[in-house]
This record gives C-alpha cells, structure tokens and sequence, in this order.
C-alpha cells in the first residue's frame, strides 16, 4: 500500500493505462484464436497490471498474496522456458521473453519480500464481515503475515532488481521507438508461436492482422495468399510491436517505482 | 435476408457483421455453460444443504425439546433465581449472554464462555418455573448443536475456513449464471414471447427441457441474486470487501453494546452475584420500554450491560438499551426504527436467507429456490448430456451452443472488463476464472504440440467441432 496520494494516483494511472492495454490487446487474441502462449502473455500483462493498482491501494491477505506469488512465479516460469526455447531455437524474442520473466519475477519478489523492504510494519484487513445473530465468521485469519523493519539484504536485492528493471524499460523504449510497424514480428514477443523458424516468416500474415488472420481460418488451410490478396492496402493496425514495447517499457518503470516506494516508505 | 447454401461447409468460426459487440450473446452463451458445467456440483451442494438448512426450526424443535422446553407448573422464578442456578453448574466461567424465557413453556438460556471454539458458548437452559437445569449444550452462538451442524455444512461443509471456499465459489459463480442466464432467455429467439416465460409443452425433449431450464430459471432469478448477494455477505474474502465497503459508506449495524460508564465500574459477570445483576439491568430496560423476547449481554469492566430485542421475524423488534449494572440508569438507547435504511435492508436481507423474517412463508420461499436451483442444474447437465454426438469414433461431449460463432474483441473486452472488476470485488470467482483461463490455453498447446490438433484451439473450440471436422 502506497502512503503518498500523488505516487499512489501515478501508479494508478500509469497501470490503469497499461492494463487497460492489455485487455484490448487479449480480447483481440481471444477473439481471433490466437495461440495459446500469445493468449497467456496477454493474460499476464493484465493480471499485473491489476494486481499492482490493487497493491497500490490496499494489502493483500495471506491467502490473495500466496495466491499471486504462485500465479506470477508461474509466469515468470512460462516466460523463462519460452526463452530458453527460443534460443535453443536460435528464434527471435529470446531478449523479450527474458525480459517478460524478469518482470514476472520482479513481481513475485514485490509480493513475497514487501514485509522485508518496507520501513513500517503493515497488517492486512481481517476476512470477512459478519452479522448479528448469525455467526458467519471463523475464518477472520486471513492476514498477511507482515513484519516490521527492513532487512539489508533484501533492500540491497530490491535495488539491484530495480536497476535491471530500469535496463528492460531502456530495452523496451528503445525497440518501441525504433521498431517500425512492419519492422519486428508481432508475435515474436508471445510466447507460443510455432517453433518452425518459417513460422517467423508468418509474422506478417498475423500482422496485417485480425481480418487477414479471421479469413484464413474461415476459408481454410491453402488460401493464405487469396484471403491476403483481398486486403492488397491493410489499414497499419492501432497496436503493434511499438506500442507493446511502450506499454511493456511504462510496466518496467511503474515496477521500478512501486519498488522504490515501498522501500522509501512513501 | 438470403439463405446460405445447404451443400456449403460451415466454417468454424465466422466473424459475422453485427457491430461491434458482434458475438456477445454467443459468448454469454458460453459463459453461462461453462460456469454452469463447472461450478454445477458446487451448486448442488449449495441447495441441497440450504433446504436442509431451511428445515431446521423444525428440526431444531423436534431435536431438542428437551432443551428448549419445559412444562408449565407455576408463576415463573425471578430471572436472579434462574441465572444463580445455572451459574452454579459453571462455577468460574464468565456470562456472556441470558435469554429470559420469551413466552410461557419455553427455558431460559444462559450461556458461559467455555474457552471453545470461536462463536461457540455453554449454554444451560433452565425451567424458568423450578431453576432446574434442563440441559446444557455448546451452542453456535445462538443457535443450538443441530442448527450449527446444518449451517456449518451449508457454509463450510463441516470443513472449517478452507470449506468456506466453497460456498464463496457457488455463491459467486450463481451470481454470474443468473444474469447469463437472463441474458440468454431474454435475448433467444422464440415464437411467441409467453415461451420466454413460460415453458413448452411440445417440441423434442432437449427443447422441452431447454424452455422449462429457461422458464425456471427466470422465474427464479430475483431470489438467486438475493441469495448470491446475501451469502457473499458471510463469505470470507467478498464478505471482507463488503464490510470495508459498509465501513467506508458508514453502513454498519449501529450497536450500544460496549457503551463506556463515566463513574461506574459496571459488574463483573462471574459469580453469585451475575443473577442480581441479571435482574436489576432486566428492571431497567422493562421499565424503559423495551417489551418482549431480549437477550441481556454482559458488559466487560466499565462498560454498560445491554439488553436488546431477539425478534427477527416481521415485524423486527430489535430496539436495544445501554443500562448500568451497579445502578440500572439507562445509559444509552437505539431504536431499531434510527438504524441507517442500509444497515436495516442487509438485517432483513440476512434474516430473509435464514428464513427468520416471515416464518413459514418464508420457509416455503427458500425452499421453492433451492428445489429450483437443483432441477435447473439437473436439467442442465441432462441438456449437456441430450446434446452429445451420437456419431460412432467421434467426440463423446458436447461444447456450448453458440461457440462457432467468433466473438468481436469489443464484446470479449466488454466482459473480460466486467469480469476483472467482478473478480476484484468477488476474489473467489476472479481465481477461478484465471484458473480456467490458465487450464484452457494450457489444455490448447498441449493438444497443438502433440498434433493431436493442429490449430490451436479454445477448449470451446474443440469441443464443438463436428465428430467429421
């Protein structure tokens, strides 16, 4: 939970922009079928992008922390081995995809070190309300175990992880302003897409987007070519690799400052 | 309007013109039978515990009348006289509530603080006509053994809180199928608009079965929101973020319990001396006004004691006072009449899902819902289960009605955003669905990996394509 309104209304704001980006961008990929792993990736963004307007504002209890700490650590895990994958494939995305784990991880430790790098002691809310006369509540132990104090050590982790953090925004600032629109595979960021290196060479099938994508698995497996020829001047779509790499750079930075936040006590 | 070729294959899953909330009902549809399929035997559960649950007046009677009555044989004793004597079988322990007989041939409850489990209490029941000890039972706060059994069962399956998930999970979710499913009958096309009401009496047996699942369903529909909204109140984690929001809006049940005595000690509520007291703070709050059923709490050190009406049935007489045991001033009074509108509408709200508020009336209602809700998951599984192909060497299930219809992302968003807030308000129902999510596009890429199918697929997907496709 952030002290400060201005720090806590920035955060606010900046993943209120990011998730709100996310979900249009998972609603397109649920929408047209898209892979698997490109569907997860889109999940991901959104779900942190939820979670952290949430921890901006409140503590979670022992159960909702525990919870997220398995979800994003399966994250982080989901990204690394695509990764791994990609570079054992000598594919493109092998940066992006470590970076995507590196902010999961990122995450992860926020949630499961917070009683370790925050100056004030923190409580969460009991579960639950109850009423008169009917006892609904036993379960009112869903508090986080938060501790007091901070320890050095995981200050000092949380300072180095915030300097890697600043690095992966750099990475991502740089590739969304210097990534064309037909520059970088869309999809080379999402982990899922086929490993058959000719399925780079799709990258512009799935750019030209939805529409080309929708006919060619309306008309069929062969018609790729046709179903393409029908939109010969695609209008560039809203979203592409710049604007993931602008919303994947503003997530990297927000990290960075819930981070600092909590270890300045603000 | 031109109709499509027969001999042309239909494709999979066409982007029809429609807007830009194209798909929606499609997706509603899905949502409701995925919700329904998944969460169905939750839901069971649920009912079939709550008609248990809406019984249990009767059950309670019958259980234990030993308990909770005795024979008229005289004038009542003084209540000091009734307490002494049932402080005296729980020497040492602390009163923490007594419950003078409301009406003749029924006992009088005192309770002790017995270090049990939390919300439970000793409570001896005494012949308010001779002080004799009836019986002594550990109670769930006010209620007896057999009540508490049911309603553990109901809430948390005798589990403790980690069964609490459950209810919170069929609670949540029926919340969801009722408003899908209001959606889907309100919105389907039908020949004449009674049949969105009303079931069919002709057709097959799937569309006979599908209109009475719809009629049911609609007509049952106000009190499963109620119920929904209701039982999340109780819930462990969207009960903690319906009380903070009651908290935040100022919308909690104002209480005179705990009120602090300026030049008084007030009385301890252990020992011979709890049965006096008992009686004086009794006078007072008689004297004051306050007729009828009450319970009388003790108050710690310094605080006042306080006496507050027991009616929970219609009309609600719930008025309370503040008095001082050394004194019997009356130190404070709230009528149930100066309680916000809010804290009075979840009052009745939760007595009307106990079945308190109208008596047998009300009973009957909350039985209506729960058979209701049983047929109607029964009915949908049996749709389930009347709909799978019958092809030899295809699929052996059905998928969802409506899934070969490809949502707009507008209408994915729309109720991928409704969700996401839902599912913060609701955590239960937001893990869930994340965990759907999560199996769903796992399940995908295991079946694209392996081959088994080459497109990767939602399991709606695959679970509709045709046995040849």
């Amino acid at each position: 939970m952030i002290a400060s309104l201005p720090v806590a209304l920035t955060l606010t704001a900046l993943f209120v922009l990011t998730g709100g980006y996310a979900l249009l961008r998972w609603s397109g990929a649920v929408a047209e079928a898209a892979p698997p792993g490109r569907r997860t990736s889109e999940l991901a963004h959104l779900l942190m992008s939820a979670a952290m307007v949430v921890m901006t504002w409140t503590w979670y209890g022992t159960t909702g922390l525990w919870f997220q700490i398995l979800l994003f650590g399966g994250f982080a895990v989901f990204f690394a081995a695509d990764a791994v994958r990609r570079r054992r494939h000598r594919l493109h995305g092998c940066t992006g995809g470590s970076a995507h784990a590196l902010m999961a991880a990122a995450m992860v430790w926020m949630l499961a070190a917070m009683p370790l790098i925050m100056p004030a002691p923190v409580t969460a809310p009991a579960g639950g309300g109850g009423h008169t006369g009917h006892v609904g509540h036993d379960a009112g132990a869903d508090h986080a175990a938060h501790a007091a104090g901070q320890a050095g050590w995981a200050v000092g982790v949380t300072v180095a992880l915030c300097a890697a953090l600043l690095a992966v925004a750099g990475f991502w600032a740089v590739r969304a302003l210097a990534a064309d629109g037909h520059g970088h595979a869309a999809d080379e960021d999402f982990p899922g897409v086929p490993l058959d290196p000719a399925g780079c060479d799709g990258d512009t099938h799935t750019r030209t987007a939805a529409g080309a994508v929708a006919t060619r698995t309306a008309t069929g497996a062969g018609t790729t070519s046709t179903a393409v020829a029908e939109h010969p001047a695609p209008r560039p779509p809203a979203f592409g690799p710049r604007t993931d790499a602008g919303c994947h750079a503003l997530m990297s930075i927000g990290m960075v400052l819930m981070l600092a936040a909590m270890v300045a006590g603000w | 309007m031109t109709a499509a070729p027969e001999a042309r294959p239909e494709p999979p899953a066409p982007a029809l013109p429609g807007g830009p909330f194209r798909g929606l009902r499609p997706l509603v549809t899905r949502i409701h039978f995925y919700a329904g399929l998944i969460v169905g035997p939750f839901l069971l559960v649920a009912a079939i515990t709550g008609l248990l649950y809406t019984l249990t007046p009767q059950i309670e009677r019958w259980a234990h009348a030993e308990a909770l009555y005795a024979p008229v044989s005289g004038p009542e004793l003084p209540i000091a006289e009734q307490v002494a004597a049932a402080v005296a079988t729980q020497p040492g322990l602390p009163v923490t509530e007594v419950r003078p007989s409301p009406e003749p041939g029924v006992t009088t409850r005192v309770s002790f603080d017995a270090d049990l489990a939390p919300s439970y209490n000793r409570t001896v029941f005494v012949d308010p006509y001779t002080a004799d000890v009836r019986a002594t039972l550990d109670t769930y706060a006010e209620w007896l053994p057999v009540r508490a059994v049911i309603d553990n069962l109901h809430r948390s399956l005798l589990l403790g809180p980690p069964g609490q998930v459950y209810s919170e999970l069929a609670a949540s979710w029926l919340a969801v199928l009722t408003v899908s499913g209001l959606v889907v009958q309100l919105t389907r096309r039908v020949r004449a608009r009674r049949e969105r009401v009303l079931p069919r009496t002709g057709g097959s047996p799937r569309s006979r079965l599908m209109s009475w699942h719809g009629a049911v369903g609609i007509w049952a529909s106000v009190g499963f929101l109620f119920l929904a909204a209701t039982g999340l109140t109780w819930s462990q984690f969207a009960g903690s973020n319906v009380s903070s929001l009651r908290t935040a809006l100022d919308w909690t049940t104002p209480t005179v319990s705990g009120t602090p005595l300026t030049g008084s000690a007030g009385a301890p509520a252990v020992g011979d001396t709890v049965g006096a007291d008992t009686a004086l703070v009794l006078d007072a709050a008689r004297a004051d006004g306050l007729t009828g059923p009450v319970e009388v709490l003790p108050g710690d050190p310094g605080e006042a004691w306080s006496v507050i009406g027991t009616v929970r049935s219609w009309p609600t007489r719930m008025d309370s006072v503040a008095v001082d045991p050394a004194s019997g001033a009356i130190v404070d009074r709230l009528a149930f009449d100066d309680w916000p509108v809010a804290a009075k509408l979840a009052r009745w709200g939760v007595d009307a899902h106990m079945g308190l508020l109208f008596g047998v009336a009300n009973q009957i209602a909350l039985t209506a819902l729960a058979a209701a809700l049983i047929v109607l998951v029964v009915w949908g599984y049996r749709m389930w289960w009347l709909r799978r192909p019958t092809l030899p060497g295809g699929r052996r299930y059905a998928g969802p009605p409506g899934s070969r219809e490809r949502p707009a992302p507008a209408s994915v968003a729309l109720v991928a955003g409704l969700a996401l807030l839902i599912g913060l308000a609701m955590p239960v129902l937001g893990i869930s669905l994340v965990a759907f999510l999560l199996l769903d596009a796992a399940l995908a890429a295991r079946r694209a990996s392996t081959g088994v199918d080459p497109t990767p697929a939602t399991v709606s997907q695959r679970m509709t394509r045709p046995p040849n496709g």
